[in-house]
């Protein structure tokens, strides 16, 4: 892992609990985008929505756009 | 990671050969002096794409094709030019291949650029834009991932700040919306309410709206038939009146049907009269006339017959619109028979009053289904509504669920933000205080002995908000930081420059302990060159290869006195017809020298004749380096340093060489003594011996840069040649 991760992991995880960091915590496998375009987490606001209905209800969540 | 080989074939000044050129840097220093054009900078380049995979200086000369630039222009099309680098990591040996347009075989090293130092990036790295820096050092330090994220971050709350601020107006409006149907629903029931009374709904439910429909426009169609033959019976009515009166006018004008018939004579006869004059008998019985009598009885006969033709025309036009209202009469007659008996039909005048009286009851009749129909219309629109509104009110629920996550979502990402902006700050800061305290200040106090002098520290300053980076140095006696930009001298900005890469480099920890300088001292006098060497040389205890590269002979020279002979390879570059081809080309050839006083004060000699003083001072100082070693050595001087010959002059003094001398050459201690006292009593040497004093003489109250004139250096080299022979002449006089 790159230091600039390790630094973001870092500061992402001092950063108080909500439902947001949760979800950015499941980005890490992509790094948190962090080396993507601009646009990366903007794309992302739909999944997020998804996320938020899934916690809301208690159920866990699956990614729709996963290969999986 | 220390480089053993590199072989260049067919990159920039390097021809393309069968066997390539090799250079072997065995993992030890490596210094390339050669004066401009004849291929320092080809080797810095190919090292810098062997081993990166890119050249800064395409950037700096913007040239668009980095294949153009490397490859050498006496290079056939069929000739693949490359590099290898053999290098050795973690003890093991590994080879880095680079093929020019063609696969590379090499590891890819985070920030290995990072370890390229050369006088373009040292200028870029300080003399530039706030904003500029800020990048220079996001990179320098990583924290432009940190930036890009950042900047998703900002989008993605900008983006559910977009959606909270849409879901929020949705909400509204549908809010609206039920509000208005709820009024609408309200308003309908009071106005059936009022219409029908509390059991309205139970009421029109038996109505049945077609039928209604039906039944009013039967009325209506029997309503427009009774007007129609109203209109009518008035029409006839005023037309046979019409009739009688025009025929009445006829009767009154007393013609009879004789009189008409002859018309034609009466109209000859009149033009007779007019154009004829003085006619005394008539014409056709001869009799005694008088004209204007006869004359006057023809035009009234004449007007009389004209009005009888034109009722009669008028006469026979009424009579055909008789005709036709009554044909109409009959229809309508016809069509009302379906709803009356036959007897109404039989008084006119009570038809009449029957037509008018029944219009009114149609008209009163029709009124009464119209409103009932209306109100099965708002019955119906009232039944719609309602529906309506059980939508909307799903809508809402729908809305309001997803209010409730959106603003969510834009709170915790607004919040996330913010404490992410606070905390990244924090971090880049301390980044910088880390990378500013501990190793740029040290680094560039190394370099231009600032650090007992005027500059006490440099700190960089980021401004997290506008990302702009301002360089600031504490000055000694100034409680204000100033700008270092503004501050430094040319000279100074280098350094400082070359203590930011420097510190960049360091900051890696990817095992990448060699460092790539070409050419760094342009701007940078002797004095500093001299300091910086020391600095490198202190990177070099620290495991760090270095490979030098360099057009100045003085630098070339200083670096190969700082270091031990042994701990590195030296080269000199020149152009040469070393193949066949006739083609110049770059050759390097070792440049070892045999270190020795009197080199260096032949040196010092020659530069004073040149007028170059400061690079004779440097040489005189070096050959007095190399004889104090070369004495320490022969006395065996206990030092505190491992490396005898680098330990500098005050070094020497300090570990009490002069006495230990004395101690050994007893009988020669007052000579000793004397040759040590006309050292210190030079300005410059005893400077070196004793340490720089602040003086009033020179521009910055603690610089220690002292101006020397030709003379005193003059005394200086002969000074250190005496020194030199006496001290070789006493160690050497004693072995025998």
């Amino acid at each position: 892992m790159s230091k600039q991760f390790e630094i973001l992991e870092k500061i992402i995880k001092t950063i108080e609990d909500s439902i947001f960091k949760e979800y950015l915590l499941n980005l890490r496998g992509e790094e948190f985008g962090m080396n993507e375009r601009r646009d990366y987490l903007r794309n992302k606001y739909d999944e997020i929505v998804d996320f938020y209905k899934a916690h809301e209800k208690g159920e866990k969540y699956e990614n729709k756009n996963s290969e999986n | 990671m220390k480089i053993k080989t590199v072989k260049i074939n067919g990159i920039r000044g390097f021809c393309y050969c069968e066997t390539p050129h090799i250079i072997n840097l065995d993992s030890k220093h490596f210094f390339l002096f050669g004066e401009n054009g004849t291929g320092k900078s080809s080797f810095f380049d190919a090292l810098e794409w062997g081993l990166t995979g890119d050249v800064n200086e395409t950037r700096v000369r913007k040239v668009g094709n980095k294949s153009e630039y490397l490859r050498n222009k006496f290079c056939s099309e069929s000739d693949i030019p490359f590099v290898e680098i053999i290098y050795e990591n973690n003890r093991e040996e590994r080879v880095c291949k680079r093929t020019l347009g063609g696969n590379s075989n090499c590891e890819i090293k985070e920030n290995i650029e990072n370890n390229f130092i050369d006088a373009k990036r040292i200028e870029e790295f300080v003399i530039d834009t706030k904003q500029s820096l800020w990048n220079r050092f996001a990179r320098l330090l990583g924290f432009d991932s940190l930036i890009k994220f950042e900047e998703q971050l900002k989008w993605l709350r900008n983006k559910a700040k977009n959606e909270f601020d849409n879901i929020k107006q949705k909400l509204n409006l549908a809010n609206q919306q039920i509000r208005n149907l709820e009024e609408k629903i309200n308003n309908l029931n009071n106005r059936l309410k009022t219409k029908l009374g509390e059991n309205w709904e139970s009421l029109l439910e038996n109505e049945d709206e077609k039928s209604l429909l039906k039944i009013v426009n039967e009325l209506r169609d029997k309503e427009r038939n009774l007007k129609n033959y109203e209109e009518v019976l008035f029409e006839k009515e005023r037309l046979e009146k019409e009739l009688k009166d025009t025929e009445d006018r006829k009767e009154q004008l007393k013609i009879s049907t004789s009189e008409i018939k002859i018309s034609r004579v009466i109209n000859e006869a009149l033009n007779y009269f007019a154009s004829e004059k003085n006619i005394e008998k008539c014409p056709v019985c001869e009799q005694p006339i008088i004209q204007e009598k006869v004359f006057k009885k023809l035009q009234d006969l004449k007007e009389k017959l004209d009005k009888v033709i034109s009722l009669d025309k008028q006469i026979i036009k009424l009579n055909e619109q008789l005709d036709s209202i009554m044909a109409k009469e009959i229809d309508l007659k016809s069509k009302i028979q379906k709803y009356y008996s036959k007897d109404i039909f039989n008084d006119n005048d009570k038809l009449k009053r029957f037509l008018k009286q029944e219009l009114i009851n149609l008209k009163m009749k029709i009124h009464e289904y119209d409103i009932k129909i209306s109100l099965l219309a708002d019955w119906g629109k009232y039944k719609q509504n309602i529906e309506n509104l059980k939508e909307e009110n799903k809508t809402l629920k729908h809305l309001e669920d997803e209010y409730h996550i959106k603003k969510k979502i834009f709170e915790d990402i607004n919040r996330f933000y913010t404490l992410y902006e606070q905390k990244y700050g924090r971090v880049i800061q301390e980044e910088l205080e880390e990378i500013s305290k501990k190793e740029i200040t040290n680094i560039y106090n190394e370099i231009t002995q600032a650090s007992d002098q005027y500059i006490e520290y440099i700190v960089i300053e980021p401004n997290i908000e506008n990302h702009e980076i301002t360089f600031k140095l504490k000055i000694r006696g100034r409680e204000k930081l100033v700008d270092a930009i503004t501050f430094l001298s040319t000279g100074h900005l280098r350094c400082l420059g070359f203590a930011l890469l420097i510190a960049r480099m360091k900051l890696n920890s990817n095992n990448l302990n060699f460092i790539v300088i070409d050419d760094p001292i342009y701007s940078v006098d002797h004095e500093r060159r001299y300091f910086l060497i020391r600095y490198l040389g202190e990177l070099a205890k620290k495991e760090y290869q270095l490979i030098i590269t360099t057009s100045d002979r003085t630098f070339f020279d200083i670096i190969r006195h700082q270091f031990d002979k042994n701990s590195f390879n030296a080269f000199r570059t020149f152009l040469d017809n070393y193949s066949v081809s006739g083609i110049q080309e770059v050759i390097l050839g070792s440049a070892k020298i045999e270190y020795h006083p009197r080199n260096y004060i032949e040196k010092a000699e020659k530069h004073l004749k040149m007028k170059d003083l400061r690079a004779a001072v440097l040489y005189s100082r070096l050959a007095l380096e190399t004889v104090l070693s070369i004495v320490a050595k022969k006395i065996e001087l206990e030092v505190p340093y491992n490396d005898l010959e680098r330990i500098g002059i005050r070094g020497f003094i300090k570990a009490s060489i002069k006495e230990k001398l004395k101690e050994k050459y007893g009988n020669k201690s007052n000579e000793i003594e004397r040759q040590f006292q006309i050292l210190s009593n030079n300005r410059y040497f005893g400077n070196l011996l004793n340490g720089f004093k602040p003086s009033k003489e020179v521009h910055f109250p603690y610089d220690t840069r002292i101006s020397y004139v030709y003379d005193e250096i003059k005394d200086l080299i002969d000074i250190v040649k005496d020194f030199t022979s006496f001290l070789l002449n006493l160690i050497n006089k004693n072995k025998k």
